[in-house]
Order: structure tokens, then sequence, then C-alpha cells
């Protein structure tokens, strides 16, 4: 199931987006990645989502699904380097731009259902991004802050890196709550000097 | 003391307690992926002392990419070379920033798999990793384009459109 986040506020994004965590409104083949969304991203519970009415849910197309399994297992083989392109940020990115919501819906699913290489999550995170593609703003933006929240710190590195691609004032709280809760010290620098930057940039 | 650069990304190089499974003294295996060597060399940039050159170095470097991103690097003392028994050489790059690339480009060679990770162990213990962010890139890139330090014709367009304020990414 994806949600179309494209109309909704951040806040009500997310609230719909953790009650399809939960499971609440989840398809057979979710309820397996929802049992441990509480363990990846631990602030999420089922809550009645506030702006179902102004969404479209649909299914994600076995296509696409098989597609970004196919994308982040061959991912697993790539060595990755800062501002180069891959053959997994492209076809990443052409995805996105083509399927819009429901690539990211498949997206997140394989990422924070614990079936993606750390290395192939974090770079996805840092495309998520860097990439310009209007339609997927919202739900490129919702997947860093909760890329934030992982438990991996590689993740968070480049949830981190990701977001400081943007200039999206809205995801000024997200990175102080970050920077207030982030253990290691190398990456609480960086998460403040992203934040230094949105700020700078509103 | 002068120093020299090589880039890394920087999320392999965190050690214990950063990552808790990894035991005190360790690096990440992954670490080891950027150290891989062409011809048992490894490519490095030449840092002055007072570092006033790393701005630039960081220009020219990521000026070569497809597009404008965080340039995350390691920073270690040139007495590595002699400790490990590597040789030095000047080694022109190919960055678009040719007056770096005379001046700075290095290559240490002639690494067994021993001295390899000996070097790995050195930038563990007296290496310094750190993370130059994409706004910070982007600006010594308007710089470096401003002065003309960079031959646009080994610029990807990506950039090019980027420097000259075509696009805000």
């Amino acid at each position: 199931v994806v949600v179309d986040l494209s109309k909704v506020s951040l806040t009500d994004a997310e609230s719909l987006a953790a009650t399809l965590w939960a499971g609440s409104y989840l398809t057979d083949s979710w309820s397996a990645t929802s049992r441990t969304a509480s363990t990846v991203f631990p602030g999420i519970q089922a809550t009645e989502p506030r702006a179902l009415s102004s969404t479209t849910i649909r299914e994600i197309p076995g296509d696409v699904e098989h597609e970004v399994q196919s994308l982040f297992e061959a991912a697993r083989d790539e060595e990755f380097e800062d501002g180069i392109e891959s053959q997994f940020s492209v076809r990443l990115t052409n995805l996105i731009e083509a399927q819009g919501d429901l690539a990211m819906g498949a997206i997140n699913k394989v990422m924070f259902g614990g079936n993606a290489a750390l290395d192939a999550a974090s770079e996805a995170m840092r495309w998520l991004g860097q990439m310009k593609d209007p339609e997927t703003h919202l739900y490129r933006i919702w997947t860093l802050r909760q890329g934030l929240k992982s438990n991996s710190l590689r993740i968070r590195d480049g949830a981190a890196l990701g977001l400081s691609f943007l200039a999206d004032p809205r995801v000024i709280p997200d990175l102080e709550l970050a920077i207030s809760r982030e253990p290691c010290a190398e990456l609480r620098s960086d998460l403040e000097s992203v934040l230094d930057w949105h700020k700078r940039v509103r | 003391v002068p120093l020299l650069l090589r880039v890394v990304r920087k999320a392999k190089w965190y050690k214990n307690p950063d990552v808790p499974w990894l035991r005190d003294g360790d690096l990440q295996a992954d670490a080891i992926a950027d150290l891989r060597t062409t011809d048992n060399r490894l490519s490095v940039w030449h840092i002055e002392d007072d570092q006033s050159n790393l701005r630039r170095v960081a220009a020219a470097y990521a000026a070569g990419r497809d597009s404008i991103a965080n340039f995350d690097y390691a920073i270690f003392n040139t007495d590595v070379v002699d400790d490990l028994g590597v040789i030095m050489d000047d080694q022109p790059g190919n960055s678009p920033d040719s007056e770096a690339n005379e001046k700075w480009r290095r290559n240490l060679g002639q690494f067994s798999h021993r001295q390899l990770f000996e070097f790995a162990e050195y930038l563990r213990q007296s290496g310094t990793v750190k993370r130059m962010q994409y706004a910070d890139v982007l600006e010594s890139l308007r710089q470096a384009w401003d002065a003309n330090q960079l031959d646009d014709r080994r610029v990807k367009e990506k950039i090019l459109s980027q420097l000259r304020g075509d696009v805000s990414n």
C-alpha cells in the first residue's frame, strides 16, 4: 500500500505513515515489515489517520516491488563514491521519476524492512535528497526524516547527507530532535552543520 | 609539517563506541574499500600545514565528479611515508583544476598488502576523518569558478549548470 503524500502536511503525512507502518491499513505483504517498524522507528505508534480522505491509497504493483528488490540486491556488489553516479543511483532515481510514490513505497519497504545492505540504503538516502522530483518531494523528505531515527549509524549518516542537499525549513525540528538524540559526536556535528544550512536558507 | 589527504566516505570510518559491534581499536572492514589501490598505488593530495589549499583541493576534486556532493576526507601527516616505507611521487591528476593537479596531486606507491593494512591502522590511530558539507563544497566550487581555476571543458554539465546558477541543485 502506498499513500500519495504530495498534498498533505508533514504532520499529517507522518500520522498517515505511522498508521500504515503500525499495521492498521496494511495488506498481508506488509505485515512482516510492520512488525520490525517499531524497532526501526521506536517513536511510531498506531494512531487514527487524520487526512485519509485527502489521499489516495494504491497497491504497489508487483513489477515495481520486484524492480526495487532487484535494484537493492544488485547494489550489494557496487562500490559507491560521493558525487558519482552509479548503476544503483541511476536506476533508483529513474524509477522514482517514473513511478512516483509507488516506487517510494516499495523503496521504504525494502530499506526499512531490513532487506537492504546498509551501504545501499545509505546511498539511497543521499540520492533521495539530491534528486529533483517535485512529485515525490514530500515522500522523500518523510523517508529521510525516518532515516534520522534509524538504529543504523550508516543510515542516519545517509539521511543527514540527503537532507544536506535540500533547502526545506520544515525539516528543522527533525534535525534539532536528531541532534539532541544522536549518540555519535561526529555525526552530531555533521547534523549541526546541516541544521545551520537549513536555517541560513530559511 | 605538511599533510596528505585521501578522499574517503566518512561513515565507513566511524569507530567504537559509535559502532557498538566493533571492538575497541578496530576499524569497520568497509573502510578498507576507501584504500583501493591501482597498480599498488594510492592517490592522495598534498595539503599545506596551515591547510590553506584545502578548499581549492576540495573544489578541484569535486569539480571532476558527476554532481556536487559532500567531500569526505582523511587527513594525515606525511611522516607516514617514511614510517611505512612506501614511496611518494608527483602524479599530475586529471581534475579540472590543472594548477592544483600540478602542485598538489601525489601518489603513494609500492604498497604491499601488509603496508596497506598498516596504513589503515595509521589512519585509525593518527588520521582525522572530516566532512565538507554539500553547501561548503558548492561555495568552494563557486570560488574556484569565479577565479577561473576550473577548465569548464572538463566539468560535467550538471555541475556547470549549478555554478552558472541555472538550477538550485
